[in-house]
């Protein structure tokens, strides 16, 4: 019987999630079964639902497991530790795999082995073992563990199956490969056996030798460090960029969500459409006065950039705080947009033409944002500033939208040319953050900073 | 006579067209001391690497304990501790965890050992490795390579971000008792030389990838001699004279003569004059 083995799993990283994710597949299946055992479209849609995440589920398995191999190598490799250990921990690794891998391909198996379910059975095993075996390889040619021919090619496979699910239609592309006969289904599912049972022999005879190579640094990294220059002025949690006290990424995550908060309420129903201006809109977007006040972002508050001439321009701190929190919302909105459409196009098959005419629908956030922005700056610095004063301020504009709710749509819309939204708009925002820049000194930032840091 | 603990033998290592390592030949006997000395990018960690196996030379050949080094057998491995410059360390666990697995790797770890180390060195051993400071992560480093009681230890400036109190912990640790009086060789590279100067048997010195010197601490202390640079002798007895330098250093050996001529100099007088 196959079992996982327990007292390493708990070393790998990201064992919980994958305990995790495996899990909730499970229950997904056994909570579609009455629906898959029944008839009609429904039933195609569950097999597809379930499809899709499983395959990214591979890959991601396949990515990571094979990753911690190389960890392994090179963590092992540096400190010439004897080999057996080493080879008993990349085979306990690829044993993951091929569990996660035989979990998945069963699970899809099963489910187009129900009797409504149209595709050949052996389609989505197949589609697993595809995804797997790129995804391993990819990731073995990049930790040096396995020398793999057209490396270079595998390292394009992340950016060419995020062009395949967004730009291709995936429902035809699935249909087509289902329709292929049982011989290349068969060849396919048999590609992950055959890889795993390669690298398990390979590995029992002759491990690969660790060697020295120049570290570059990771897209990770990177964002770490952006993260890290960052300081988010927030009303409760400390989140201020320190390397000792948290993980960067981790940090970009909670900011991440920080600054997201406010756009998953706007992009329902834009403020300004068509010329028209919908006001109980408007009323709710100066609510989010009040998130994004809890979330300020300053750039570079290191005490080196701040000694360096002109590092922190008396007169300029609200412009500062203003643009750099309006440009980590834009790159925040930019992912937020991206995973929208990844989720309308895989989840609900949305056609690319919808995705870009609600995105286009919605352009007018760019300028919401920065004025909502600088208004959030200027209430923050103002001397009453603070958790009650912000309650209040959000309860009575709770108390307006009630009442324009109780109001008829068209009661509530004002026409508004284009042009004078926009002047308004950004007029406002310059004005805003002008007066801004008079209230916040130095003194004030670092009260808030202190704040941040205190409660 | 015995085979040397460690071997080079004309290890030469070029990258982009910039040689790394010129011909580097050296047998270090067992239970030696050796310090590695040399300015940044003179190429004692690359000299490291090599030896030890993990980067592969353009041309010549070393080994450890006998054992060709890129093709280390189990048992020889299990008698070597390595501490890189920049420890690679599995960043997701806990300093404890960490210390377990790695455990698993040798069949002479001694985890009491171990965890003695680990608390002489003040490890947090229920902190997470990415959370150690830069400091604490080379002690770990310096833990992982002792705690099997390894016979020859290669070290990569391992006390270069560690206090005076650890660094005194670490020499401790490294020159302290061994279990059935076995020798225990050592080659380590730092820049901390007043600390070298104490327990090093052996210098090599480097310069521009080449060993410059390489012999005991204590010849060098009787027969080198930093003299006038007027002063008459051999060319032979010259290790080094820099253009325009008032001195050089001379090896009495060749020039007994001079003894008198010049002054005996301390490890820090001699690499600075060396690096001229």
């Amino acid at each position: 019987m196959i079992s996982l083995p327990d007292p390493l799993l708990k070393h790998l990283r990201h064992s919980t999630l994958l305990k995790m994710v495996l899990a909730s597949f499970l229950v997904y299946w056994i909570c579609m079964l009455p629906s898959l055992l029944g008839s009609g479209t429904s039933s195609q849609a569950s097999v597809r639902v379930f499809l899709l995440p499983a395959m990214a589920t591979m890959y991601w398995v396949a990515t990571s497991m094979t990753g911690e191999m190389g960890r392994m190598l090179d963590v092992f490799g540096q400190l010439l530790a004897p080999h057996p250990f080493r080879r008993r921990l990349l085979a306990e690794k690829l044993w993951v795999i091929i569990i996660a891998w035989a979990f998945l391909a069963t699970g899809v198996a099963l489910q187009l082995a129900m009797p409504e379910s149209h595709a050949a059975v052996l389609s989505g095993p197949a589609l697993i073992s595809l995804i797997a075996c790129l995804a391993m390889l990819r990731a073995l040619s990049g930790t040096g563990l396995v020398a793999v021919p057209l490396a270079d090619v595998l390292s394009a496979l992340p950016v060419v199956l995020c062009v395949a699910v967004l730009g291709l239609d995936m429902h035809r592309l699935l249909d087509w490969f289902g329709a292929l006969p049982f011989a290349v289904h068969a060849a396919c599912t048999l590609t992950f056996p055959l890889l795993a049972l390669a690298l398990h022999r390979r590995w029992g005879s002759a491990l690969p030798e660790y060697r020295w190579r120049e570290r570059k640094p990771a897209a990770g990294r990177w964002l770490a460090v952006q993260a890290r220059r960052i300081t988010i002025l927030t009303w409760k949690k400390p989140l201020i960029g320190e390397p000792e006290k948290s993980s960067g990424l981790w940090l970009v995550l909670d900011q991440a969500i920080m600054v997201s908060l406010p756009f998953i309420f706007m992009v329902n129903r834009p403020v300004w459409e068509n010329g028209s201006l919908n006001t109980d809109r408007l009323l709710m977007s100066l609510m989010m006065v009040v998130m994004v006040a809890g979330a300020l972002v300053v750039h570079d508050l290191h005490w080196r950039s701040l000694l360096r001439p002109g590092g922190l321009k008396r007169g300029r701190i609200a412009s500062r705080i203003w643009a750099a929190t309006v440009i980590v919302q834009l790159c925040v909105f930019t992912v937020y947009a991206i995973a929208l459409a990844a989720v309308a196009r895989l989840g609900l098959g949305t056609p690319p033409e919808v995705i870009f005419a609600l995105v286009a629908r919605n352009w007018t956030m760019l300028l919401e944002l920065p004025f909502i922005t600088a208004f959030a700056v200027l209430v923050r610095a103002s001397p009453l500033a603070g958790k009650w004063t912000v309650i209040v301020f959000a309860g009575l504009l709770m108390a307006v939208m009630m009442m324009m709710l109780s109001l008829s749509p068209k009661q509530t819309m004002l026409h508004v040319p284009l042009a004078w939204y926009a002047g308004a708009s950004i007029c406002l925002s310059a004005a805003l953050v002008m007066l801004a820049n008079r209230v916040w000194t130095i003194k004030r930032l670092f009260t808030e900073v202190a704040r941040s840091q205190a409660n | 006579m015995t085979s040397p603990a460690i071997g080079a033998n004309k290890l030469t290592l070029t990258r982009e067209n910039t040689t790394i390592l010129d011909a580097i030949s050296i047998d270090i006997p067992a239970g030696s001391v050796v310090g590695l000395v040399g300015r940044n990018g003179a190429g004692k960690s690359s000299l490291l690497r090599c030896l030890a196996g993990l980067v592969e030379p353009d041309s010549g050949s070393s080994s450890l304990l006998g054992c060709p080094s890129l093709e280390l057998s189990d048992a020889v491995r299990a008698r070597l501790g390595y501490v890189a410059q920049a420890p690679d360390l599995f960043e997701w666990m806990n300093v404890y965890e960490h210390l377990c697995l790695v455990g698993r790797a040798y069949p002479t770890w001694d985890e009491q050992r171990c965890l003695v180390l680990a608390a002489r060195f003040e490890l947090p051993l229920g902190k997470a490795v990415r959370e150690l400071s830069g400091g604490d992560q080379q002690k770990m480093a310096v833990v992982l390579a002792l705690a099997h009681d390894p016979d020859l230890l290669l070290l990569d400036e391992p006390v270069s971000s560690l206090d005076p109190l650890a660094r005194q912990e670490f020499m401790r640790a490294m020159f302290g008792a061994r279990a059935e009086h076995r020798e225990r060789t050592i080659i380590v590279s730092s820049h901390i030389l007043t600390d070298l100067e104490r327990v090093v048997s052996h210098v090599a010195f480097m310069r521009r990838g080449a060993l410059q010197l390489f012999d005991t601490w204590d010849a060098m202390l009787e027969y080198l001699r930093l003299a006038p640079v007027d002063t008459v002798v051999p060319d032979k007895a010259i290790i080094c004279r820099a253009a325009g330098a008032p001195s050089m250093v001379i090896d009495i050996r060749h020039a007994p003569g001079a003894a008198s001529a010049g002054k005996v100099m301390t490890l820090t007088e001699l690499f600075a004059e060396l690096n001229k």
